[in-house]
């Protein structure tokens, strides 16, 4: 087995007394996708706060490359900054109205430091072109883009400082089917390109299958199962699992017909 | 499904357009913004109006209800044998919520927080003048139908005590318990959770098939479509595409459009290293046909 790149050790989040992380423990793997899996409330967004500092858990240890986050001297804050980027669910809020294209993709740059200006507009040409922009975009604000095209130019952002690690945040549920694909290949595409180690947070198991190696499925703030992508969808161990495996969709009428049947004849019989 | 009976709902030739006087782009002339699109919709049918973000296909029904004032309409809406564009505003206040209704994808937003889910779900039936003590009784048993949990205590509960797949349920309530023949349901699902969208989806076929009521279902993910609708419309940019029965669609799609649509659907029984396809792609493949 490899070394962790990320490790979260029991990580727990209390609000008054509601549990929203308990307990969570998982590693993140050099150079692998990992599926964060659960539905609203489960606590996939609060491992994702925890982890770039939006929110202080109540207890447990995140270390990344060795380096306990908590304890970490500012080298290492700086370095871990620069090393992990994050992309978030909705490309309308997360965009600043107020800068154009080309001020956004250079912030990060600057924020993090050490790059020319040559060095900056090369990198934002050569990511632009990468991700089917053009160098007319960078004068225009985001108003002027479509949610595909912003969910691109929030890739780029995350991508111009040369991280090791992309956070993603739910980063095509606010999408149209179409447009998720394209960000679906495209996320594929870099990760592959640039051996990027991915922490994926999705609701939508189909899109965690065609993205993910491995995954771990969080519930009400624990940790339900955790494994290969092969090993849990062909045989889920948790019984929620099988659950929100069996809510996807299937897109053949057939199929989905007779599962619709059989649900709603269970659910006359419980009435 | 019978073929005899007669269309409840007919568009044809629908065109919306918003006139110069509105446009805030600066130039001139109307701007089309659905283009000659046709359906009908027979008692007890679903239909499925497929398409992506900016394709026309909400404002192709809001228009049947005419909530955008400021467009335009030339074709022809018939509901019922009569013609609705061009009806006087008294003719569809009385088809909207009656024989009409709509629900729409933010549960959150759709109800009112400061009234009580009884209050709101009595108040189609307390409009119409029935009085308040039935109207509750009424909507008691409409929530229970819909499966909420001990439906008549939580009549005086608040929308913000509830879930949002209990306020989809609150809101769909609402909707049939004018007891309408036509629900038009805009993305009604897409802001829930996997198991909460199968449980509305599975509510929405339950009361099509036990009331036999009309629905026009408005999504831009066609796997949802495949368990749920009779008939399936795609539309393109403002543009119809095409239109088959679900099983034809899903079996042969026509239009390269239409193919790039399912192509580009993660799919749990796929082969994850194949790529997924994008319309764009497809779009750009059947030109170079077209050119060949």
């Amino acid at each position: 087995m490899r070394d962790a790149l990320i490790r979260i050790s029991g990580l727990t989040k209390r609000f008054g007394t509601l549990s929203a992380l308990d307990n969570v423990s998982f590693d993140v793997r050099p150079g692998e996708v990992l599926g964060l899996v659960g539905e609203s409330g489960s606590g996939k967004s609060t491992v994702i706060r925890c982890m770039v500092g939006l929110t202080r858990p109540t207890s447990g240890t995140i270390t990344y490359d060795g380096i306990d986050l908590a304890t970490a001297g500012r080298a290492d804050l700086h370095r871990y900054r620069r090393d992990v980027q994050m992309i978030f669910q909705d490309p309308y809020s997360s965009l600043n109205p107020r800068m154009t294209v080309k001020q956004i993709l250079e912030e990060p740059m600057l924020v993090v430091g050490g790059f020319s200006a040559r060095q900056r507009q090369e990198r934002i040409l050569y990511l632009l072109h990468r991700l089917g922009l053009q160098e007319e975009h960078l004068a225009r604000y985001p108003k002027h883009f479509s949610g595909g095209q912003r969910q691109r130019i929030a890739i780029i952002r995350a991508l111009t400082v040369e991280p090791k690690v992309l956070l993603c945040d739910e980063p095509v549920s606010a999408l149209d089917v179409s447009v998720q694909a394209q960000v679906l290949n495209l996320l594929r595409d870099m990760q592959r390109e640039m051996g990027l180690t991915v922490l994926f947070v999705a609701h939508d198991l189909a899109v965690v299958k065609y993205l993910c190696s491995r995954i771990v499925v969080l519930h009400h703030g624990l940790v339900e199962e955790i494994g290969d992508v092969a090993q849990v969808y062909g045989a889920p161990q948790a019984a929620y699992t099988r659950e929100l495996l069996d809510a996807v969709a299937v897109p053949d009428p057939k199929v989905e017909r007779a599962r619709r049947a059989a649900r709603l004849e269970r659910l006359a019989a419980a009435r | 499904m019978s073929d005899v009976k007669p269309p409840l709902l007919d568009v044809e030739h629908l065109s919306i357009a918003l006139p110069a006087s509105r446009r805030v782009d600066g130039q001139g002339g109307d701007l089309t913004l659905v283009d000659d699109v046709s359906f009908s919709i027979r008692p007890g049918e679903r239909v499925a109006l497929v398409g992506e973000s900016g394709s026309g296909k909400s404002l192709t029904a809001r228009a049947i209800m005419r909530l955008d004032g400021e467009v335009r309409l030339t074709g022809s809406i018939r509901w019922d044998g009569g013609e609705l564009v061009g009806a006087p505003e008294p003719v569809l206040r009385s088809l909207r919520g009656d024989d009409i209704s709509m629900i729409f994808q933010d549960p959150m937003t759709a109800l009112n927080p400061v009234l009580t889910i009884g209050e709101q779900v009595a108040e189609p039936l307390t409009v119409r003048g029935m009085s308040k003590t039935e109207a509750l009784a009424r909507a008691g048993e409409m929530l229970d139908r819909l499966r909420v949990p001990r439906a008549k205590e939580r009549l005086r509960a608040y929308p913000g005590e509830f879930s949002g797949g209990m306020r989809q349920r609150v809101v769909m309530a609402a909707a049939l318990i004018g007891q309408p023949r036509l629900l038009i349901a805009d993305e009604p699902t897409t802001a829930l959770d996997v198991r909460v969208q199968e449980q509305v989806l599975d509510l929405i076929v339950e009361q099509s098939s036990e009331l036999g009521l009309a629905v026009l279902f408005i999504t831009h993910d066609l796997s949802i479509v495949a368990g749920l609708a009779h008939q399936v419309i795609v539309m393109y940019r403002g543009r119809f595409i095409e239109r088959q029965d679900v099983d034809a669609l899903f079996a042969a799609p026509q239009h390269p459009y239409t193919r790039g649509l399912l192509g580009s659907i993660p799919r749990l029984d796929a082969d994850p290293s194949a790529r997924l396809s994008t319309v764009d792609e497809y779009m750009a493949r059947s030109r170079e046909a077209a050119d060949a």
